[in-house]
């Protein structure tokens, strides 16, 4: 049973159609990418699946529960484009905060709290108001915000979005480690040097897939040297 | 619904407050600042009103001007009723008594009507000396009219004001701090990723609105404070009743400041509903004017208007002293505005989806 199945969704604004008919599986320690131009329809997606946005038609199936689902929401962690962080707390109030939405206690979230700042490299930065970070920081404390409760499913919207080369390794390392210990990740990226360390993608135009499969294969199949030339391929967009 | 997430809502507001020196000192000084000004503006009668006393007449004059209440006049003497009438015409005095030679003419004021305030100060204390003066010359009226307070017999001008000036402070402040607030939820992403998980728009919503009511409690506690010790009010009812009643109608604004949030798209088009809300609420829900003075085609808006019945419960119980027995009706409509916004602004946030 996949992770996560959509089914033939559909989602339009007024007369905009931005998802038309989309359908995709994530197998469950997959790390699932959704790439395309802008304006393809992938953070509509994203915000359908998790339930902010209400589908026209069509299904979702998340953790073997059909959506909207409160419940299963416990169990998912999600990373939204925008910065999603109170800028008047500290990084440690944010975690918190989050922590309680999520149902942790005081004790789970002490435990929790410290490998996360780890793995962030916030430690030190812990009592620092959000306002007061540098943006890759912001980054960095937004992603801890959406791991805080240990999640199977992590829904990632343009995480890497002003973090440097370094971290933007350190986040796929991470990401890598998760899925060994069982976790399933959708993901959007523009780089496309990172959306290769995807284990599947799916190429997104006008609302619709036009593809999934392995990076590799989609480079092979197009006869391109990387990725972003399929894409390029792909979707007729040449920048 | 889940009593912890709705405690992390309320105890996260709290927490960005302390954070944040900007609103911290609009939601705490705010409150001060209004009362202080407040307090020292009515805090007293009418004082000092400048009166010229022309006297032709001698002895039953010179008794008039001698119960004249000191503190209300300030007297001076003009030798000819032109004299002063050229003092009241140049603004100098804003009467002139004048004692003809012969008495039966009786007693003539000229009066400077352009001020309210002064002109009712001057009559009733005019009024006030004559009946004395009388009565001291031995004249008995066949008729008196006595006066007994059955409430407020203690209550000057500030003991009134007091509720409507503790229900505006806590009604904008509140609406205003969850329109900023949220605001900010929508544009950074938090409220979209709060509701990401588990946690639901009703409790968003409650646990807006549970730290809107510690707020408006702890804003009224300072007022209070202000007001009993810095100006001697009197508080004849119960401070929890009190309490309560604000802490109500600072939910009734949080859940007000939630909508508003939804149709502006950032801070600065958000402060153009603040005096859409100030100056009615101001005006029309008998924090200054009762309701009773209002015109009878604009009583409707002061009925729709929340803080009208906080002003009425928290002055009956204030001032009068009265129980919740007795001011259940005001207390129950304002639940009942708040049950309102809050289902209002939680059909906002789903109405986004």
């Amino acid at each position: 049973m996949p992770a996560l199945a959509v089914r033939e969704l559909r989602k339009s604004y007024g007369d905009f159609e931005a998802v038309r008919g989309l359908s995709l599986e994530v197998e469950p320690g997959e790390i699932f990418g959704l790439i395309g131009p802008n304006g393809a329809g992938k953070t509509t997606t994203i915000k359908t699946i998790i339930g902010l946005l209400k589908p026209d038609s069509g299904e979702i199936e998340l953790l073997g529960r059909k959506m909207p689902n409160k419940g299963v929401l416990a169990k998912v962690g999600y990373m939204p484009q925008e910065l999603a962080l109170y800028r008047n707390l500290t990084v440690e109030e944010n975690l918190w905060f989050y922590s309680r939405l999520y149902g942790l206690s005081r004790e789970e979230f002490e435990k929790r709290k410290e490998s996360i700042l780890r793995f962030v490299g916030l430690e030190k930065f812990r009592n620092r108001l959000v306002g007061k970070l540098s943006g890759g920081m912001q980054r960095r404390a937004s992603l801890a915000c959406a791991l805080i409760h240990d999640p199977e499913f992590l829904i990632l919207d343009e995480p890497t979005v002003g973090v440097d080369p370094q971290l933007r390794a350190s986040f796929w390392s991470y990401f890598r480690e998760l899925t060994k210990e069982g976790a399933s990740i959708l993901i959007t990226t523009h780089y496309m040097d990172e959306a290769v360390n995807c284990d599947r993608v799916a190429i997104m135009m006008n609302g619709k897939v036009l593809i999934t499969a392995p990076p590799e294969q989609i480079i092979e199949e197009t006869g391109s040297a990387t990725l972003e030339e399929a894409v390029l391929k792909l979707t007729g967009v040449v920048g | 619904m889940n009593m912890g997430r709705i405690i992390a809502v309320a105890k996260r507001s709290l927490l960005e407050l302390r954070h944040d020196r900007r609103l911290m000192s609009y939601a705490l000084i705010t409150p001060i600042v209004l009362m202080v000004l407040f307090g020292l503006a009515f805090g007293g009668h009418v004082q000092d009103v400048k009166v010229v006393v022309v006297n032709g007449d001698g002895s039953f004059g010179s008794e008039f001007v001698k119960n004249l209440n000191t503190s209300t006049f300030s007297v001076s003497h003009a030798g000819t009723l032109e004299d002063a009438l050229n003092e009241l015409k140049d603004g100098k005095c804003w009467a002139v008594i004048y004692f003809p030679r012969d008495p039966s003419e009786g007693v003539k004021v000229y009066l400077d009507r352009s001020n309210t305030y002064i002109v009712n100060a001057i009559v009733s204390g005019i009024n006030e000396a004559l009946m004395k003066t009388l009565e001291e010359n031995g004249l008995k009226l066949p008729v008196r009219v006595k006066y007994t307070a059955v409430y407020g017999s203690n209550a000057k001008f500030m003991d009134t004001f007091l509720p409507g000036v503790m229900s505006l402070a806590v009604f904008i402040i509140s609406m205003v701090l969850s329109l900023l607030s949220f605001i900010g939820e929508r544009n950074l992403g938090t409220l979209d990723r709060a509701l990401a998980s588990p946690m639901s728009e009703g409790e968003v919503a409650i646990g807006y609105s549970l730290a809107s009511g510690i707020i408006g409690t702890l804003q009224v506690i300072i007022m209070l404070t202000i007001a009993v010790f810095g100006f001697r009010v009197n508080v004849e009812g119960s401070l929890l009743l009190s309490f309560v009643i604000v802490a109500i109608l600072a939910i009734v604004g949080v859940n007000l400041g939630i909508l508003f949030s939804n149709i502006s798209q950032n801070e600065a088009q958000a402060v153009q509903f603040v005096p859409m809300v100030i100056v009615p609420t101001f005006l029309l829900s008998g924090i200054f004017w009762p309701v009773e003075a209002i015109p009878k085609y604009l009583r409707p808006f002061s009925y729709i208007l929340p803080p009208t019945y906080a002003v009425d419960a928290l002055r009956s119980v204030m001032v009068r002293g009265w129980g919740l027995g007795r001011i259940w009706g005001d207390v129950a409509i304002l639940l009942g505005f708040g049950t309102l916004f809050l289902g209002l602004a939680v059909l906002n946030m789903k109405r986004r989806r």
